[in-house]
């Protein structure tokens, strides 16, 4: 039995391309379609694509204790990143990188006009683990495929540390160190593997088991997704308004993403993208684009050539 | 150490744990072949139900600290655009001479076949100074994967350069062929004239070197960098730019060798004229690059490089200029050396500048904000 890989944004509305060269710009730009590195099948001997697993981490549960950090540094034996005080709240870590793999972001909302309580805005930062995601599509050594949970991962064995994933990424995920605590590292390439060690012996990702709140949930997206609705729709029952979810159904140039988030604010609040680019889309017209001005300016170069021997 | 401390194992070096346990669960090789998903369409916004920033409300952000992480890339990298553009153009400027052109272009050709692959010997160690972990450079190797501009890169520079060293094993031999001394070397010269081999020869080796041109501006416009994301017009610039730096340098090499010692070969006249058209092609797309960026351009235009930036542009500028001015006699060959030095500055300049500024766009919150605004559409 073949398994059906998700189809991204499969609901979305296929634009009619107008006349024929619509057609023709059409295909250009699809020269290279998105594409999944090999993912393994159930008769593959027993590690198959079972279900996709994946992330809800609801903000309005999130008490900021970072449990989840340190259990994601402890897990996976990440090096801290050094004691600074950067002044931003409680976050002293500022941002995803290559040795924090969960950054919780911690923010104090006061009201405009200064009058009455503040509110906390905070949010267990993570990899979305995108569907057709730019990291995968950018990697030159195929190290990072997608794996038996359907989650993106990075094979460090085979990832040679050219960077252009973390280029890539429209989320700012993946990161480089060149040094840790003044040593170099290995020069590579790392971020969440969604605890894909765990996960083959059937365990909880480190983060989402040590979360005291369930704010972090982890379990097949589907239902996690289902589980998400509901809780939207119990919030706004409760009379919060400012409630809705992100990535879960679609953001940007894309699907559904496989860690999704509940929100209470602008993504920017949370430094979330508000409409992330893909930014693999149509660069076979960019091929076609940077061909064309290259052959020309040959093709001119030869006219002149050949001129001078007509005329010479 | 002090007394009571312990030895952290990991701050020796850092190794995360999946790094030397073999996984038993590790996806390698072509097991399942690669499948291919209908990209998705944009879909329609539903309505944010979050407060949209007005122009008098501040901007949302987070403690204005960038979404994006700054590219890893440094001066290796703008070199190696230089230096391969370089490279391409020049052999395709070399190829043209030979196969439109006459005996008279014949310094150019020979010039040009040279300059390829003197330009190309330093591309390898760049690339792999630039890697965080040179020992696996040759990883990129193991998998062809056109969908990603890197590997597709490498793939055509490595054919690239097969075609390049044809190219200059038969020029040497043509230039010693008056004193060649084995029968060997005659028959060999003899079979790498050969018109079909030469034509196949051609046929390849000047599309890879046009894609080695134009393929490092597709692989920055394939990133989420505020400056480079989707901008069409980057790999029509490093076109041109590979074209123009790669007529500069025949020119120059010419001016100071003994053959370009006649004050005006013909050659001289043809690169001239491309060099301007290809000039005149890299300020347009120049000018269409930063168009197309608008304000995500401002990193590029007043960062930390926009000296650079300019820098490109006056040299660029003053190298037309200077072949305008009517020099006559012994002036002549030096102002046009001058010219030439002054494009290749102008390309390199321009490259270093690309590459460099994309460390300041992404670290700029507002350029990194903007780069995932809402577009119609």
């Amino acid at each position: 039995m073949k398994l059906q890989l998700p189809i991204v944004n499969a609901q979305a509305p296929a634009v009619a391309p107008n006349g024929r060269l619509g057609q023709v710009w059409e295909e250009l730009a699809n020269t290279f379609p998105p594409q999944y590195t090999p993912v393994p099948q159930p008769d593959d001997g027993g590690v198959g694509l079972k279900q996709i697993m994946g992330f809800f981490t609801d903000t309005t549960l999130c008490i900021g204790c970072k449990a989840c950090e340190v259990a994601c540094k402890q897990w996976n034996q990440l090096p801290a990143d050094g004691l600074n005080f950067t002044g931003n709240s409680y976050d002293n870590t500022r941002q995803l990188s290559g040795t924090t793999w969960r950054h919780v972001a911690f923010k104090e909302k006061l009201p405009e006009d200064g009058q009455g309580p503040g509110r906390w805005l905070m949010l267990s930062d993570v990899c979305k683990h995108c569907q057709d995601a730019p990291c995968q599509h950018s990697c030159p050594t195929g190290a990072i495929i997608y794996n038996q949970f359907g989650d993106v991962y990075v094979q460090n064995d085979i990832c040679n540390g050219c960077g252009y994933c973390i280029s890539a990424c429209p989320f700012g995920v993946l990161g480089r160190a060149e040094q840790v605590n003044g040593q170099p590292t290995d020069g590579h390439a790392h971020k969440c593997t969604l605890c894909m060690d765990r996960q083959v012996e059937g365990m909880t990702p480190a983060c989402a088991k040590s979360c005291p709140t369930a704010s972090i949930q982890f379990g097949p997206v589907e239902e996690l997704r289902a589980a998400a609705r509901q809780r939207v729709k119990d919030l706004h029952d409760r009379g919060n308004d400012r409630a809705y979810l992100y990535g879960c159904d679609s953001v940007g140039d894309y699907g559904p993403l496989n860690a999704f988030f509940l929100l209470e604010d602008h993504p920017n609040e949370y430094n979330l993208p508000v409409d992330p680019p893909q930014p693999f889309r149509g660069q076979g017209l960019r091929y076609a684009a940077s061909l064309a001005v290259g052959a020309a300016l040959t093709a001119i170069a030869a006219l002149l050539l050949g001129g001078g021997r007509r005329h010479g | 150490m002090a007394e009571g401390t312990r030895d952290v194992p990991y701050q020796a070096e850092w190794t995360p744990n999946l790094r030397h346990r073999p996984d038993p669960n590790r996806v390698n090789g072509p097991a399942v072949p690669a499948r291919t998903i209908a990209p998705a369409r944009r879909p329609t916004l539903p309505e944010a139900p979050y407060p949209q920033p007005t122009t008098t409300s501040p901007q949302p952000s987070y403690y204005d600290l960038s979404i994006l992480k700054a590219p890893v890339w440094k001066w290796q990298i703008a070199s190696y655009f230089f230096c391969g553009g370089l490279s391409a153009g020049a052999y395709a400027l070399s190829r043209m001479a030979e196969r439109a052109g006459d005996e008279k272009y014949r310094d150019l050709s020979r010039m040009g076949a040279y300059l390829a692959l003197a330009a190309l010997i330093p591309c390898p160690p760049l690339l792999i100074a630039d890697l965080g972990d040179p020992k696996r450079f040759h990883h990129m190797l193991r998998v062809w994967k056109p969908g990603t501009p890197m590997n597709l890169g490498t793939w055509s520079i490595v054919a690239y350069s097969g075609m390049a060293t044809y190219e200059v094993v038969r020029q040497y031999l043509q230039d010693r062929s008056d004193r060649i001394g084995s029968a060997q070397r005659g028959r060999l010269l003899k079979l790498m004239n050969n018109g079909v081999l030469l034509a196949i020869h051609d046929a390849a080796g000047v599309p890879f070197a046009l894609m080695v041109a134009g393929y490092t501006g597709v692989l920055l416009s394939c990133t989420s960098n505020p400056l480079w994301c989707k901008n069409p017009w980057l790999g029509p610039l490093f076109s041109a730019s590979a074209l123009s730096t790669g007529a500069e340098a025949i020119s120059l090499a010419l001016d100071c060798t003994a053959e370009g010692g006649q004050p005006q070969s013909p050659s001289h006249s043809i690169l001239r004229k491309v060099d301007t058209l290809a000039h005149l092609t890299e300020i347009g797309c120049l000018a269409g690059f930063l168009r197309f960026a608008g304000d995500k351009a401002r990193p590029l235009r007043q960062g930390s490089q926009s000296k650079y930036h300019h820098l490109s542009l006056r040299a660029m500028i003053a190298a037309e200029l200077l072949k305008l001015v009517p020099f006559g006699g012994a002036l002549r060959k030096p102002i046009r050396m001058l010219s030439s030095a002054l494009g290749l500055a102008a390309g390199f300049a321009l490259r270093w500048s690309m590459v460099h500024s994309g460390r300041d766009a992404a670290e700029d919150p507002h350029a990194a904000r903007l780069v995932s605004q809402p577009r119609e559409g």
